[in-house]
Order: structure tokens, then C-alpha cells, then sequence
């Protein structure tokens, strides 16, 4: 089962680092939380798709079904726990009621 | 881009609230409970006090088994079944299929229960099946599987009603994605604070959009499960084979080989333990031999999916022989699409792939599909806030929330309380229900609801504290013992239980200092 979780744990931690720069680019996340709106063309959005869904492809490619359902059932999880935590600076700015 | 108008918007949200309300506290017991029975086999190992790290089906059986054989009515050598249970012991059942006095089909033979070291018979049952008393050690594991499949309901009413639970979930799946303008571009914004309206719908929509797949797959599969054996199959039999359910089955499983009642001795079952065991690189879970002792017997053996694969293999062997047969598929005599699906729905609903890892993963997500039925029911009754109806339903969501996860931890306590001296089987259960009535009281009692929560946390906190402590002062092995013996699934489950029994009652200081909202803006209220 060690290499299962190795696979897991490398493919999360790569769609991990892809949405990380889906969160940091997203245009609708910067404008709730009144963040300074990139405006410039943005390349790096799909960029960070595919980084973040490769792996999945990978996985899949080399029969690692478990591991593949373990790592989408755990990027939802993790992703959705991550988005739902608003940036600090529009926290303070927002919950001072 | 939404696919709707704006009337049918309206239409939408009708269909997904109401879905959801109706029957979402409910839908909530069944979604816990199955998250909660993920780990069911680990459930029962743990309150069980641990089974040798060996499987009983690692050891020598064949000589054991055929000298039991040969003590039992020849009639019940028909189907043999051998497993071990939740705390180790070989169960062995030889039986045949007969029609009881009331006119039901039922097996009837004689149940040994083995002690997995020296395989001396522990306990012996005789008669049909259903009236023979179920195993003790399986009490508090049985029990949350039976709450997630049949709500503790008589069957077939049972699977109906968590089949119609399914669907529901399915239907505000659905009727969710029609609904939500913009499910991939409000995938990374997170609840907004500026009322407390909005935040609660964007939490709810946020929860939703990610676990929107998975609410789809695991509703699915589960109204499937509900209502394939306990509608579709007579269903199916009655629309394509004209009510012939012998024919129906014939055609799904394969018509049964030529019968052959030449007495023969059955093969050395050690040798086909061992050789399954290579060829599938797994322990069998099970061995099912039919028609033991006669010429035409087979030898079944079903094994765990391997590390990479989801589904788990059987190999089938002559059973006079011992000569390989190969793989039987679950439906059809032949590989096909279909068996593939049937396959995949098991491990699609279960989370019982790839170890330990598929289960924490699928524990996670029946949390997250909990969050997201809360956070609904919360939404739809805040909007609704000012009608005396929807004040009810406001005031059952923390009662139900907390008080079903209260109620699991109860189920546990009586379990220990029971399980030296008393029948778990009856106190399991009715700890359950005193400890639900002690919830809905307090929630009745208690008009402020963050009192409430916090009341709630502490007794949630307290319980699974309790839990892996009652465990060793009510006889259960400490952990030396169980280190010592390798049985390291007690000792975490024990951690898990204290890690989030302490973390629920740190959490209480967080609800207290967790700050009023703004009233609900005239924004989030169009909304």
C-alpha cells in the first residue's frame, strides 16, 4: 500500500501547487476580497489547469486506479477546504463587525 | 453560463430546496452514518479488542474443516462459508437452502465459530440462519451499517426509504448544477462575511460546487444498492423473464453445471488456500465451497482488491480436483461492460480500495456532503426565518447535526457496557435512542442555540473521549498488549477517537469567541 500513497501524495502535492496559482490568479476571488484586479492577459490560468489535472492523467495512464480515486476524492476535499478560507487582508477587512 | 432562464431558476431552487428539506435531516443520519461506516470492519476490529494479525484463512484449516464436516448433518455440506469476523474468529457455516415454515427461503445448518490459534470450536449454532443469535462481537458495527443502509427499518422498507434518500440527494445534485450560474468560476471564492445570509449561502454553494461529483456518484450508487436487490432484480423479472426469477438469476449468474452426486473427497483445501493466495497476491477474505464431499464440487475464494486495482478477484476451483477453474464474473458467464460496472460499484460507494488511504479519503468527502446538507437546510431555513414553520426546522438542524454524531458515540458506550455481561445486540441500539431523546431534549430546553452547541460539543467531545477509555477499563487489551500482539488497528482507532474528542471540545472556545454577523443585506436577500 506504500506506493499507493506515494503516488497519492505526489499527485496531490503537484495539483496542489496548480490550484494554489487557480487561487492566486482568480479574478472573481480578487475582486470579493477587494484585491488589486490583474488586469494584463493571464497565461498562467490554464497553465495551472493543466497542472493541476495531470496528474490524474498520469495516473490513470498507469493503471493506478486507486490511487487516482484517492487523489480526485482527496484534491476535492482539500481544494474545497482551501477555498473556503478567505485571504487574511479581506478577512480583517470585512469581519469587523 | 447557466442553462436556465430565469423563471426556471425559480423553478430550480424550488426543486433543490425543497428535495433537500424535506427529507434532508434524514438524508443528513444516512450520509453521517455511511461516512462513519466507511470504517466499519475497523469499527468492529476495535471494539471487538483487536484479531491476530494473521487471518485465521493463513493457517492450516483443511483438516479442521473436513473433520467438522464430517460431524455435521450430510444435508448441510449443500454450501459451506468460512470467513473471519470482527474479532478473529473463524466463522464456519454449513448449511442448505430450504423454505422456512412460513414459506420464506432461508439457510439452514450449523454455525461454529473458531478460536483463530487453536481452531476449537467457541460457539456453536444450530437451525436457520435468521434465528440463530447474531455474533456479539459485530454488535456496534452492524448496527451503524444497518442505520446507513436501512435506518434501522424492517426490510425491504428500509432500502426503500434510503433508496428515495438517494434519489433526493441525486435530485438536489442535479437541480444544484443546473442551478448555480458559475460552478467552475466561484470554485476559489470563499464565503463572503459582509451578512450572514451570504455567507452562509456561499458556503453552502462553495461546498456544493466541489463536492458536486462525488454527491452524484456516491447518491447513485447508494439508491442503486437500495433498490437493485430490493426492487430492480423483481422488477427485472417480472418485465423480461415474466415473473420467473429462477430464469432472471440463470441468465445473470449462469446456468448451474450439471449436477454430479458421486461421492469424492474434497481436494487439500490448504493447497488451494495457498495457491489463490499467490495468484491474487492477497489473503482471501472468504471461501464458499458448494456441494462439499460430491464430484461436481467448486471451491470459491473472494479476495481484497489488490493495491493498484479497485475491485477484488475470486479464483474458483473443481472441487474433487483441485484443479483451477478461473475467475467468475458477478454477472453473465463472460467478461462484459456490465460486470465491469456492477464491479466498480462496490468500491465507487464503499471508499474500500487502496487500504486505508480510500477509506480516509472517503470519510472526508461523507463529511463534506454532510457540511454541504447542513449548510442547505441552514440556508433554506435563515431565508425563511420569520415563519414559524421554518423556525422549526431552524431549531432541529443543530439537534439532529450534533445529536446524530452524540448518538454514534452513545451506541459505542453501550456497547462496552454490554459486551461482557449483557447483549450488546439490544443495548447497542437503545443507547442509541436515550442518547438521541437526552439530544432532543436538551435542543427543546436550551432557546439559545450557541448554549446549545456548545453543550453539544462538550457531551461530543466527552463521548469520544470516553470511548477508547471504556474500552480498556470494560476488558478491552491496552495498548502494550495489542502493540505486543501487532493489532495496531485498535490502537488507531483509539487515537482517532481521542485526537477528535479533544479537538471538538478545543473548538469550544472558538464558538465562544466567534463574532455576530451584520444583518442579512438587501443583496444577499434578492439573492
Amino acid at each position: 500500500m506504500i506506493t499507493v500513497v506515494l503516488y497519492f501524495l505526489a499527485a496531490t502535492a503537484v495539483s496542489l501547487g496548480g490550484l494554489w496559482l487557480l487561487m492566486k490568479k482568480d479574478r472573481k476571488r480578487q475582486r470579493v476580497f477587494f484585491k488589486t484586479i490583474e488586469t494584463k492577459a493571464n497565461v498562467v490560468t490554464p497553465a495551472a489547469w493543466i497542472v493541476t489535472l495531470v496528474p490524474g492523467v498520469v495516473l490513470l495512464a498507469g493503471a493506478q486506479y486507486s490511487a487516482f480515486l484517492s487523489w480526485i476524492g482527496g484534491l476535492t476535499v482539500v481544494g474545497w477546504l482551501i477555498a473556503a478560507r478567505p485571504p487574511v487582508a479581506a478577512t480583517r477587512s470585512t469581519v469587523s463587525d | 453560463m447557466s442553462v436556465v432562464n430565469q423563471a426556471q431558476s425559480k423553478r430550480l431552487v424550488a426543486v433543490h430546496g425543497w428535495s433537500g428539506t424535506i427529507l434532508g435531516l434524514l438524508l443528513y443520519v444516512v450520509v453521517l452514518t455511511g461516512a462513519v461506516a466507511v470504517f466499519a470492519s475497523e469499527i468492529g476490529e476495535w471494539s471487538a479488542g483487536g484479531r491476530p494479525a494473521a487471518s485465521a484463512l493463513e493457517r492450516p484449516v483443511d483438516a479442521r474443516l473436513k473433520e467438522l464436516a464430517s460431524e455435521v448433518d450430510p444435508a448441510y455440506l449443500d454450501e459451506v462459508v468460512a470467513f473471519s469476523n470482527s474479532g478473529g474468529e473463524l466463522v464456519v457455516f454449513f448449511h442448505t437452502h430450504e423454505v422456512r415454515a412460513d414459506g420464506t427461503p432461508g439457510d439452514v445448518g450449523v454455525r461454529f465459530y473458531l478460536d483463530p490459534e487453536t481452531l476449537d470450536v467457541v460457539r456453536r449454532y444450530e437451525g436457520f440462519s435468521s434465528d440463530m443469535p447474531a455474533d456479539p462481537a459485530g454488535a456496534l458495527d452492524d448496527f451503524i451499517v444497518d442505520l446507513h443502509v436501512n435506518l434501522y427499518a424492517p426490510h425491504p422498507w428500509g432500502l426503500y426509504a434510503t433508496g428515495i434518500l438517494g434519489f433526493v440527494m441525486l435530485i438536489a445534485a442535479i437541480s444544484g448544477i443546473l442551478l448555480h450560474k458559475h460552478v467552475i468560476k466561484d470554485l476559489f471564492v470563499a464565503p463572503r462575511n459582509s451578512s450572514r445570509l451570504l455567507f452562509r449561502k456561499d458556503r453552502h454553494v462553495l461546498a456544493g460546487s466541489w463536492g458536486l461529483p462525488f454527491g452524484f456518484l456516491l447518491a447513485f450508487t447508494g439508491a442503486f444498492f437500495s433498490f437493485a436487490g430490493a426492487l430492480g432484480l423483481p422488477v427485472v423479472a417480472m418485465v423480461a423473464f415474466g415473473g420467473d426469477q429462477i430464469k432472471m438469476i440463470e441468465t445473470i449468474v449462469g446456468v448451474p453445471t450439471a449436477e454430479d452426486a458421486t461421492p469424492a473427497e474434497l481436494a487439500d483445501l490448504d493447497a488451494i488456500l495457498t495457491e489463490s493466495t499467490a495468484r491474487a497476491e492477497s489473503v482471501p477474505l472468504s471461501i464458499v465451497v458448494s456441494h462439499w464431499g460430491r464430484a461436481d464440487a467448486t471451491i470459491t475464494l473472494f479476495h481484497p482488491a489488490t493495491e493498484a486495482g479497485l475491485t477484488g478477484d475470486n479464483h474458483v476451483y473443481a472441487g474433487a480436483s483441485g484443479d483451477y477453474r478461473g475467475t467468475r464474473p458477478f454477472i453473465g458467464t463472460q467478461p462484459s461492460a456490465g460486470n465491469t460496472v456492477i464491479g466498480l460499484m462496490g468500491p465507487l460507494h464503499f471508499g474500500n480500495f487502496g487500504g486505508l488511504l480510500g477509506k480516509i479519503v472517503w470519510l472526508s468527502l461523507g463529511f463534506a456532503l454532510c457540511y454541504v446538507t447542513l449548510t442547505g437546510l441552514q440556508l433554506w431555513a435563515e431565508r425563511r426565518r420569520e415563519e414559524r414553520v421554518w423556525k422549526r426546522l431552524a431549531r432541529s438542524i443543530p439537534i439532529v447535526g450534533y445529536g446524530t454524531a452524540i448518538a454514534l458515540a452513545g451506541a459505542g458506550v453501550g456497547f462496552f457496557l454490554s459486551f461482557a455481561s449483557g447483549d450488546p445486540r439490544v443495548w447497542v441500539p437503545l443507547a442509541f435512542l436515550i442518547t438521541s431523546i437526552a439530544c432532543v431534549i436538551a435542543g427543546l430546553l436550551t432557546a439559545d442555540v450557541k448554549r446549545l452547541s456548545t453543550f453539544y460539543r462538550y457531551a461530543l467531545g466527552v463521548g469520544l473521549v470516553a470511548l477508547p477509555v471504556l474500552r480498556i477499563l470494560t476488558g478491552g487489551p491496552g495498548w502494550a498488549n495489542l502493540f505486543d500482539a501487532g493489532t495496531v488497528t485498535v490502537i488507531g482507532v483509539d487515537l482517532v477517537l481521542l485526537v477528535a474528542g479533544i479537538a471538538t471540545l478545543l473548538s469550544i472556545r472558538g464558538l465562544r469567541a466567534s463574532a455576530p454577523r451584520r444583518q442579512p443585506s438587501v443583496e444577499a436577500t434578492a439573492s
